[in-house]
């Protein structure tokens, strides 16, 4: 028994030229699974909740309060709630399903070789950094919108001082690195479980992966609200202007 | 590029995740957040409504209550005041009644002295003309028998000399 780590998910098969990784597979089914639930949910509702609508009232809910007291605003909460609740919710379910048992153990014959069939969906970098990728235009189009765009780049290049023209390139810079520290963030915790998992389960299988599947658990939920605030944030941050902040 | 080729990032897996998680965002938007905020919102004016329902419920009651004892008490005024004239008028009744039995009786008892006196008076004078008679016949029986002309002279004498006296 070997132990093969890769950093990029195993492709399953090809449609095409397309390559079908075992991630994408199950982000679609998943995709799938949710959008379908969704629909069913939405014709089941009842004005007198049983359990589940309950458990996804107080989710909903809950969140939309809390994304609302930070946000401060209702029209704002309404336009980036859909967004950082999806990213949450999403990642989240994507994270809970690799704790199903026996998932590594089913794994496939293909032309690559033998490949698990199943993988953490977060821990496929693609769809992590797709997410960032919406998480920062959309702060960017909200900050353009709400202090419009010459005052956006205003932002950035200040010739007022040189201390504010390097603060300026220093926000640009921010900027760029909110794309790597958000996606790595995510990434990075979810590939490492996977690993860290892994490796105790072929170090001793017994026990041992234990602690470190709690960890996992730990981290499978704090990570989707650490991703979703972030952008919640700075979705908030860029619609008040600098004079606000400052003021 | 050695980064991105580990990472397994391909530009077009990309593009079909952005659309796939678009889409998702949409639907879930659509068919969860949306309606079971509404819904929430609803239960919730629904709530509200029901609490000033309920307040409302509460007031009226307050009012009705504190009608229905007005009405109580102005009844018992209203009660209290048909009765005392009532028992006036029975009073009343009561006294025209017995004036009018009392008057009745005086006629009758005097209507009844009346014939009693007449009838005494009826009796007395055949009593009176009988007992004349009776002393007429016995007078006549008696002249008859015991006078003489001799006597008559005598009587008719002494009554004489009683009217000259």
């Amino acid at each position: 028994m070997n132990l093969d780590i890769s950093l990029a998910p195993n492709i399953l098969f090809n449609i095409g030229s397309f390559p079908v990784s075992n991630t994408l597979l199950w982000s679609w089914l998943v995709f799938a699974f949710l959008m379908v639930g969704a629909i069913i949910f939405k014709y089941s509702l009842k004005m007198r909740p049983g359990k589940f609508q309950n458990i996804a009232e107080m989710l909903i809910g809950g969140s939309y309060d809390f994304a609302e007291s930070l946000m401060g605003s209702k029209k704002k909460t309404d336009r980036a709630f859909p967004l950082v609740f999806t990213m949450f919710f999403f990642i989240l379910f994507a994270n809970l399903l690799t704790f199903i048992p026996g998932q590594s153990a089913v794994t496939i014959q293909t032309a690559g070789g033998v490949v698990p069939l199943f993988r953490a969906i977060i821990s496929d970098y693609s769809l992590v950094f797709v997410m960032t990728m919406i998480s920062v235009i959309v702060t960017q189009i909200v900050a353009i919108a709400s202090v419009g765009p010459l005052r956006y780049v205003g932002k950035f290049f200040n010739f007022t001082s040189p201390l504010n023209f390097f603060l300026g390139l220093m926000d640009l810079v921010g900027e760029v690195a909110k794309v790597m520290s958000l996606s790595f963030r995510l990434f990075g915790n979810i590939f490492a479980g996977e690993v860290l998992g892994a490796v105790m389960l072929f170090l001793f299988p017994f026990f041992l992966p234990l602690p470190f599947a709690f960890l996992g658990l730990l981290t499978a939920v704090v990570q989707p609200f650490v991703f979703a605030v972030l952008t919640l944030v700075f979705i908030s941050m860029a619609t008040t202007t600098n004079e606000e902040a400052t003021a | 590029m050695g980064l991105i080729t580990a990472l397994g990032i391909d530009g077009r897996i990309l593009l079909a995740q952005f659309v796939n998680f678009s889409v998702l965002v949409f639907v879930l938007w659509r068919f969860a957040y949306k309606p079971v905020l509404g819904i929430l919102e609803d239960r919730k004016l629904k709530v509200e409504k029901g609490l000033d329902d309920a307040e409302a419920a509460s007031k009226s009651l307050q009012n009705t209550k504190e009608e229905t004892k007005q009405l109580l008490i102005s009844a018992r005024q209203e009660a209290s005041l048909i009765i005392e004239a009532a028992h006036k008028k029975a009073d009343e009744r009561q006294q025209e009644v017995v004036a009018k039995a009392e008057k009745e009786i005086n006629i009758i008892t005097e209507k009844e002295r009346e014939k009693i006196r007449a009838e005494k008076e009826a009796i007395m004078s055949q009593l009176k003309n009988e007992v004349s008679g009776l002393v007429l016949a016995g007078l006549q029986q008696f002249l008859s028998e015991n006078m003489t002309d001799q006597r008559d002279q005598e009587v008719i004498t002494k009554i004489v000399n009683n009217l000259e006296k």
